[in-house]
């Protein structure tokens, strides 16, 4: 399932950000920005894990709900959130997170193939798991997550 | 009626109003090999069907023969109009 | 020779040479579509072309390029000089000439590399064996004249020249015939004088082409005997044949009318796609001064040809000085999207004018106004293409793929000059071949199998582009075999992709989507032509990529019509804004028919229930009402109270529709969506927005409805507000997001915010309000409905120049030019004698009061009618035209007997002449109904008549009731069956053609209820011709008549009811 991934000499750079339960890791080549505080302006009738679209500088960005993609609770309304962009392929899509973390190097030998379940999430979503101090990071595979 | 001249040169010839008539003398003009008719329709107030098919025929025999052209002259406005009706003009090389 | 030093140089003729070869195809196209009938100006703009990429070549060192142009350039000579016809062969080697120049100077570096061998070969071989065929030059000549059949390559060659004027004429609702005359024996032996011929037929039709039949002319060898010249007349009229066969001193069987699709000709849209535009200004300054509230996609329309598109190069007829310019599509989109950002600005700078006092602000906003539309507007203009532009491509796909496959074919290309977006074009180019190609390989059957199953040997494809609704659709229509989905079911069965309980239980339009899957060709061999199983599903994806909705329809047998909806993208559209529940949504103008405010306290009388549907009664129609909340799948749903006549609102929580927002910017509450869920931080939000709610129902507060059309169909949609009209630039929606069905796209305003555009056909299809619609048009009433008008084809005439007159054309069986000589007086009477019997002859002026016919006039046209059983005449001095309009019929002022009302036509007041009513007036014993004593009221039968246009219901009703019956009246289907279901009808008098329901489904309904099985209906239409006689026969009318011919049509009637 994982397949080979962009490396360099020092292992692969990942963006990290919480979720729910899950600590999620991202190749940092996926990510275009990351914003805060956006407008989300609601779509009805939009599948469920679509939170909405965003106005990037003119841009219309659909922002998909990581929460609602992994089955946990939503957060209170009022709790701040992040906007992760990500490229995929010709389209950039923003990813709602619950706050980023940092940026990680993660070398190559310290990831493992995913569990087929993971704080409750299938493994799918999942290229494979990093482990951090003592940390588990799942690192997403972005095609997998935002099939259509 | 035809003045006779070389047979290569331009000849006029007049037009009707008795088209055997003018057949005769084109068809001699033409098997005499001149190149260039140029018939004249200076007392042709109105033209006939049959006058177009005899000017049509004229211009077959005489492009099979000599390879030569035929000129309408001194046309009224009678027949032109007609010859511009079915789209003839260029067709049968108006001149002056 | 010089050798390639220079890049520039090089980089500049091939950019040139492409410029050349992009309109060398269609041209030569164009040639071989006009034969022997040479078109040269084209052949010399192709001999130009060619000769100047040779003189370029030769110059650089490039050999293969030169050499295969030279080639070229040989053969195009002798075309030029006719000594060679433009055969498909010469075509075919010539095209291929072009591509191979084409891959040439595409190829980077060594050009010399592609091998043109066959091309070049192709080229002589054309070229070589010239003497032995083809000079035009006049064959032995025949002295027995040919027989008439001779003239079907006359009549060929007529109809592919001239097919963008046959196509003009037809779109102009006339017929074409190709008339035979033998000028000799025809007109000059019977005393006719040609010229009267022409001048009479040009009077009332249009005369396209002439074309003497040199060939059949013998040499002055040809006895006067034998003479004959034969002409034929390519001509176009609103008369049928009959009519016109009399009127032209023409036998039947040589006035040969055309059908719409002539089978030997070429395609009938050639030419026609290149916009009328030599005179259009040059790109550049393509703005108009003034800001244009009009879209830039309805610039587009017809109606307004926008400047010639500059991205473009192929299609322009206009040689040479074609003013297009080549712009780099970098800058291009980035223009674009700076065009974008200033319609934000200006949108933001506007709220902040209507926020303070705007005396200020008022000039600079005005002037930021106009830059902005201006600018955005050229730019539009110069990413719009017409989609010609790809559809012209396919007359060489389908010209050389048919010819391969040795089927017949007409391409029928329409809606070239539809424009749309740059960047969609380039999308639709390959999914669109692939589907044309498809088409011709599966799709149309060959010439054996099309005669086995009765077809037409010709196939015909047919490419439709137009708008609707704000989007373009493109249509893709064969005559074909259609899509034999047991097959299809056969194949994905043995693919796996699905069992069979799932494919039984998938309805027909289901399964015919099923040639999207992956892998799936039902051809049963595989073919060169459309290759295997890569097929449709890539077509699929490519088009869903720009937002592309397909829709398949076929027929076994009959053929398949792939519908592509394209949607709104990059355009600039001018929208309303409302909101729902605090959320603002834009709706496209082009979609909204009008604003409707209902007060609070009419709600009751104007919007009721109609099973579980909303409706308001607007105007005497019933109107589907849907709220926009409910299509937003909130949980509340309009219902009206029985008991206190009122709207209200139920109200069922959908949790899961409740979005939860992110960190909510105190500034925008209520503007957003806010949903109970459970927290206690908005509880008073949600408190105060149910307020709002219960308040915009409470009897002080209206309801704001949109009336919204879907092409024909027009619903209502509930909004709480209606803020403003705004120019929005129309974004697409993300890929997650297509599925949604009730959006075209969104849009950003001018506080930054995203707003969406509601797709009216999406929702009215979501929310299946079609069949609300059937169920609430049953329920129409009789209202008065605005004044219906009919296109009808008029003969104008006059009796002195003063005074214009029409005659309905429908009612006129011929028209006949009399000599003076030829009227004989009897008892008074005029007379004529006419085709062995005497033809009666009545003037308008005999019962109306109108300028008198010309008494000294040497010739006088007759226009017979049938009146009951025999013949009659009118006389009138003058033919002007004959049109097909709508009129508005005054018919008060000038009515009178012979006299039905007037109208204006042709900018003059124009009387409208009731051949009938002077017939019936002057000879009253000849009106056998009126003989019969009235009965009395109460035992009256009852006739309802059912006519959409107010005028012709009334004269109908007029003469039926004149003759002793009582009528009803509708106005179209549906108020006829209102009509029926409540009074005692003893007979039905029914139009055709009329909207809502016409008269076929109107019959059909009558006979498919019991009580009404047995009840006589007589069709009045005002289409002539068997199949329309037909059509109505089958659907279960009686009988089938011609609108007006009251004579006939009481005879009828009387009949029926046993009178």
């Amino acid at each position: 399932m994982p397949q080979s991934q962009p490396t360099t000499i020092n292992g692969r750079k990942l963006a990290l950000f919480q979720s729910g339960d899950l600590l999620c890791g991202l190749d940092i080549a996926h990510v275009q920005e990351i914003n805060q505080n956006v407008v989300i302006t609601v779509v009805h009738r939009a599948p469920d894990y679509v939170s909405g679209v965003i106005n990037l500088r003119g841009e219309i960005v659909t922002v998909i709900d990581l929460r609602r993609k992994f089955g946990f609770p939503p957060l209170p309304a009022s709790t701040e959130m992040q906007t992760v962009i990500v490229r995929q392929g010709d389209e950039n899509i923003g990813l709602l997170v619950d706050a980023v973390n940092d940026v990680v190097i993660a070398s190559e030998e310290a990831i493992e193939p995913p569990p087929s379940n993971l704080a409750g999430v299938t493994g799918h979503f999942f290229q494979g798991i990093y482990k951090q101090d003592h940390e588990l990071v799942a690192i997403l595979d972005i095609d997998e997550l935002l099939v259509r | 009626m035809s003045q006779r001249a070389g047979p290569t040169e331009a000849i006029t010839v007049p037009f009707g109003p008795d088209l055997e008539k003018t057949r005769e003398e084109l068809r001699q003009l033409v098997a005499a090999g001149h190149a260039e008719l140029r018939v004249d329709l200076a007392d042709t107030t109105e033209i006939t069907p049959s006058g177009i098919y005899l000017l049509l025929a004229a211009r077959h025999s005489l492009q099979a023969k000599t390879g030569g052209r035929l000129l309408l002259v001194n046309l009224a406005d009678g027949p032109r109009e007609l010859l511009a009706g079915l789209h003839l003009e260029e067709e049968l090389g108006l001149s002056v | 020779m010089a050798f390639i030093e220079d890049d520039e140089t090089l980089q500049a003729f091939k950019e040139e040479s492409r410029e050349h070869l992009d309109g060398i195809e269609s041209d030569l196209l164009a040639i071989e579509e006009g034969g022997a009938n040479l078109d040269h100006e084209l052949v010399n703009k192709v001999f130009r072309a060619m000769h100047s990429i040779k003189g370029g070549a030769g110059f650089l060192g490039l050999e293969a390029v030169k050499s295969l142009a030279h080639a070229a350039e040989d053969l195009l000579n002798k075309v030029r000089n006719a000594e060679l016809v433009p055969t498909p062969p010469v075509i075919s080697s010539l095209l291929g000439a072009a591509d191979g120049l084409n891959r040439l100077l595409n190829q980077p570096k060594g050009v010399d590399a592609i091998d043109i061998a066959s091309q070049l070969a192709a080229l002589h071989a054309v070229l070589s064996p010239p003497a032995a065929s083809t000079p035009i030059a006049v064959s032995p000549l025949p002295t027995v004249p040919p027989p008439a059949s001779a003239g079907s390559a006359i009549v060929d060659s007529l109809l592919a020249g001239h097919a963008g004027a046959i196509n003009d004429a037809r779109l102009a609702g006339h017929t074409i015939f190709v008339l035979e005359y033998d000028l000799i024996h025809d007109l000059e032996q019977k005393g006719i004088n040609p010229l009267t011929v022409l001048h009479d037929l040009q009077g009332i039709g249009q005369m396209i082409a002439v074309q003497v039949d040199d060939q059949a002319v013998g040499d002055l060898e040809t006895e006067a005997e034998a003479w004959r010249l034969p002409v034929h007349l390519l001509y176009s009229t609103l008369m049928d044949k009959d009519m016109l066969t009399s009127f032209a001193n023409l036998p039947a069987e040589r006035t040969h009318e055309i059908p719409v699709q002539p089978a030997p000709a070429e395609s009938t849209a050639p030419e026609d796609l290149a916009p009328p535009s030599p005179a259009s200004p040059p790109a550049p300054q393509a703005a108009p001064p003034a800001v244009q509230s009009s879209p830039p996609a309805e610039a587009t329309s017809p109606a307004q040809p926008s400047p010639k598109p500059a991205v473009s190069g192929d299609d322009s007829k206009a040689a040479g000085a074609d003013s297009s310019i080549r712009v780099n599509v970098k800058v291009l989109d980035n223009l674009m999207t700076l065009a974008g950002e200033l319609v934000l600005t200006r949108n933001q700078f506007l709220q902040i004018v209507h926020a303070r006092d705007p005396q200020d602000f008022d000039t600079v906003s005005q002037r930021l106004d106009l830059v902005t539309s201006e600018l955005q507007e050229a730019i539009m203009t110069t990413r719009m293409q017409p989609v010609g532009n790809v559809f012209n491509k396919f007359k060489r796909v389908v010209r050389d793929l048919s010819q391969k496959l040795g089927k017949e074919i007409d391409l029928i290309l329409e809606g070239g000059e539809v424009e749309m977006d740059k960047t969609i074009i380039e999308a639709l180019t390959d999914p669109l071949t692939h589907l044309v190609r498809n088409s011709v390989d599966h799709g149309i059957e060959l010439p054996g199998k099309r005669k086995e199953a009765g077809k037409p040997l010709t196939g015909t494809l047919r490419l439709t582009a137009f708008h609707e609704g704000g989007q373009v659709i493109i249509e893709i229509a064969d005559d074909g075999a259609g899509i034999d989905t047991v097959r299809l079911k056969e194949k994905v069965l043995s693919m796996g992709t699905l069992d069979k309980a799932q494919l039984d239980a998938m309805q027909e339009h289901e399964l015919l989507r099923l040639i999207f899957l992956p892998g799936l060709s039902t051809a049963k061999e595989v073919t060169e032509v459309s290759g295997r199983g890569v097929g449709m599903d890539v077509v699929h994806a490519n088009l869903s990529k720009v937002g592309g909705v397909f829709d398949i329809a076929s027929k076994v047998g009959r053929g398949t019509t792939i519908t592509i909806k394209l949607p709104l993208t990059l355009a600039i559209i001018p929208s309303l804004i409302v909101t729902t529940s605090g959320e603002r949504y834009a709706i496209p103008q082009v979609n909204m028919v009008e604003l409707v405010r209902v007060p609070a306290a009419k709600v009751k009388d104007r919007i009721e229930n109609i099973g579980s549907a909303l409706v308001m009664r607007l105007r005497g129609e019933l109107l589907p009402l849907i709220r926009l909340d409910e299509v937003l799948g909130r949980s509340e749903r309009y219902y009206l109270d029985p008991r206190e006549q009122q709207v209200k609102t139920c109200r069922r929580q959908q949790i899961e529709d409740r979005r939860r927002l992110p960190a909510g910017e105190g500034a925008t509450a209520g503007l957003e969506t806010q949903g109970p869920d459970g927290s206690g931080a908005r509880s008073e939000a949600v408190t105060e927005k149910r307020e709002q709610m219960e308040r915009r129902f409470s009897p002080q507060s209206a309801i704001n409805i949109l009336v919204v059309s879907v092409g024909k169909f027009h619903y209502g949609l509930l909004v709480d507000k209606l803020l403003d009209s705004e120019e929005i630039v129309v974004k697409p929606l993300g890929s997650h997001l297509r599925k949604c069905q009730i959006y075209a796209g969104a849009t950003i305003q001018g506080d930054g915010r995203v707003a969406l555009i509601l797709d009216v056909v999406g929702i009215s299809k979501l929310m299946n309000l079609s069949s609300v619609s059937d169920r609430v048009r049953g329920k129409g009433q009789q209202e008065s409905a605005p004044l219906n008008t009919d296109a009808q084809s008029l003969l104008i005439v006059r009796n002195s120049p003063s005074e214009q007159m029409a005659i309905p054309l429908n009612l006129v069986s011929r028209i006949e030019k009399i000599s003076a000589r030829q009227i004989e007086i009897t008892g008074g009477r005029r007379n004529m004698q006419y085709r062995a019997t005497s033809l009666p002859l009545f003037t308008i002026d005999q019962t109306a009061a109108v300028a008198p016919l010309n008494r000294e006039a040497t010739h006088y046209y007759v226009v017979v009618f049938p009146f009951g059983e025999r013949e009659v005449g009118v006389m009138v001095s003058e033919i002007i035209d004959i049109i097909r309009i709508a009129v508005e019929v005054d018919d008060t002022t000038h009515k009178q007997p012979g006299i039905m009302g007037s109208a204006i036509i042709l900018q003059q007041i124009t009387m409208l002449v009731d051949l009938f009513g002077i017939v019936a007036t002057v000879m009253p014993e000849w009106l056998k109904h009126t003989s019969l004593a009235t009965p009395e009221a109460g035992t009256r039968m009852t006739i309802l008549v059912v006519e959409d246009s107010k005028f012709f219901n009334q004269q109908i009703c007029d003469f039926v009731n004149a003759a002793g019956y009582t009528t009803f009246s509708a106005m179209d289907g549906v108020q006829a069956l209102g009509v029926l279901d409540k009074e005692k009808i003893d007979l039905v008098l029914t139009d055709i053609e009329m909207p809502n329901m016409d008269g076929l489904e109107l019959t059909t309904r009558i006979r498919g209820d019991g009580r009404w099985a047995f009840l006589p209906i007589i069709a009045l239409s005002s289409v002539a011709g068997e199949a329309a006689e037909k059509r109505g026969l089958k659907a279960g009318v009686n009988e089938y008549l011609i609108k007006l011919d009251r004579e006939k049509t009481i005879q009828t009637i009387n009949r029926y009811l046993n009178r």
